[in-house]
């Protein structure tokens, strides 16, 4: 039993290995090329994982040969046009400036109930709204809608656009990450001071703390504290608990 | 698929994997031609030994027979379907049964038998058309 174990862990290794340098990610992001590998890696490993009689080179030689297959394709691809057309394919026009490319659906097999059913999942419940939608390579259908129909944005109301700045993830679990605290340009002093806000004496009683772009800290506490939410400003208050505000009760 | 961008990584995961393939395809098959072309001719001195009524020297072959396959015999498992292995080995054991039996036909056919697995097992590591269908 203890062989098969070790046996299933040396393939699982191997299997993550190869996955994460062939760059996959989730199920859905994957081209037929990429989900047909998936699997296969998947089946040649599940028979010597489990035979102990079937040695395991016998799932270890077949992973590797799928995993340069994958390389040398992936390096063609990258520096051959016609490599790169003739594995990954090309996105197809399906909608040009509003006219439906019936030649195209005809070419993809795809059908006009097929085609909306696509534009819905973009938000676009008429075609008329759409200026262009290509079908792209990995099956999906992207949708650039006609000029009247997009939402206008702050440029568009010559409105200064608010600070676009990612949130960082102060505190995961209980747990201080340092590197986005020094990302954030904060210090651990400045966290504890707005922590304490929220009720918190120690990192370990807030459940997470990211702040935002708009520089105000949410913070949750624990379930043993409560799961109390609190969103904290990033600004000098004449009273401090003025600062911490909690989302009022429903 | 995507063509993503070939990075350090890629290269030497790949040259890793290749030099890696290119071991097993040449060390196995460099092991068992040798294997194969040590036993063959023991089997042979088997024959010859059985024939002449000689059931010690023939015994003596047969166990260097043995010896000869128990030598490799963790590389062999490493590389082949247990089953393969085990087949080999219980034919090897019948051979030195029928000698010390002194069964002549019998040991005969079972150096033969020795002679055709071993023969299958060096020819499995061989880039055929018939081997790869």
């Amino acid at each position: 039993m203890l062989v098969l174990f070790v046996r299933v862990l040396i393939l699982y290794l191997l299997i993550f290995f190869v996955l994460r340098l062939t760059g996959k990610r989730q199920l859905g992001e994957l081209q037929p090329f990429d989900l047909v590998m998936t699997l296969l890696i998947a089946d040649l490993a599940a028979v010597p994982a489990s035979n102990t009689g079937e040695p395991l080179i016998y799932g270890i030689v077949p992973i590797l040969a799928l995993f340069l297959c994958q390389q040398v394709v992936s390096y063609l691809s990258l520096k051959s046009d016609g490599v790169r057309k003739v594995v990954c394919g090309q996105s197809v026009l399906l909608i040009a400036r509003g006219v439906v490319q019936e030649e195209a659906l005809r070419a993809s097999r795809y059908t006009i109930n097929d085609l909306m059913e696509q534009l819905r999942g973009k938000n676009a419940f008429t075609i008329s709204d759409v200026e262009y939608a290509i079908l792209e390579t990995n099956g999906d259908v992207s949708v650039l809608l006609k000029g009247t129909k997009q939402q206008p944005d702050y440029t568009a109301f010559s409105l200064p656009p608010p600070r676009a700045a990612p949130p960082y993830m102060l505190v995961q679990d209980g747990r201080l990450r340092p590197e986005e605290l020094r990302k954030a340009g904060r210090d651990e002093a400045w966290l504890r001071e707005k922590l304490a806000l929220a009720d918190c004496r120690a990192y370990g009683e807030a459940f997470f703390a990211f702040l935002d772009s708009d520089g105000t800290l949410h913070v949750q506490t624990t379930a043993k504290r409560g799961a109390r939410p609190y969103y904290i400003r990033d600004e000098p208050c004449e009273e401090m608990s003025a600062c911490a505000r909690r989302p009022s009760a429903r | 698929m995507r063509p993503k961008t070939f990075s350090a990584l890629d290269f030497i995961s790949s040259a890793l994997a290749a030099l890696f393939l290119l071991f097993l395809f040449i060390y196995p098959h460099i092991k068992l031609n040798a294997m194969r072309d040590d036993i063959v001719p023991l089997c042979d001195a088997v024959v010859e030994a059985v024939e002449a009524g000689d059931f010690e020297e023939a015994l003596a072959r047969g166990e260097e027979i043995r010896a000869r396959f128990l030598e490799d015999e963790t590389m062999f498992r490493l590389i082949f379907d247990h089953e393969d292995v085990d087949s080999a080995l219980d034919a090897i054991e019948t051979l030195l049964l029928m000698i010390r039996q002194q069964d002549g036909p019998e040991a005969a056919i079972e150096t033969e038998n020795v002679r055709s697995i071993v023969t299958f097992l060096a020819g499995i590591e061989t880039l055929t058309f018939m081997n790869i269908f």
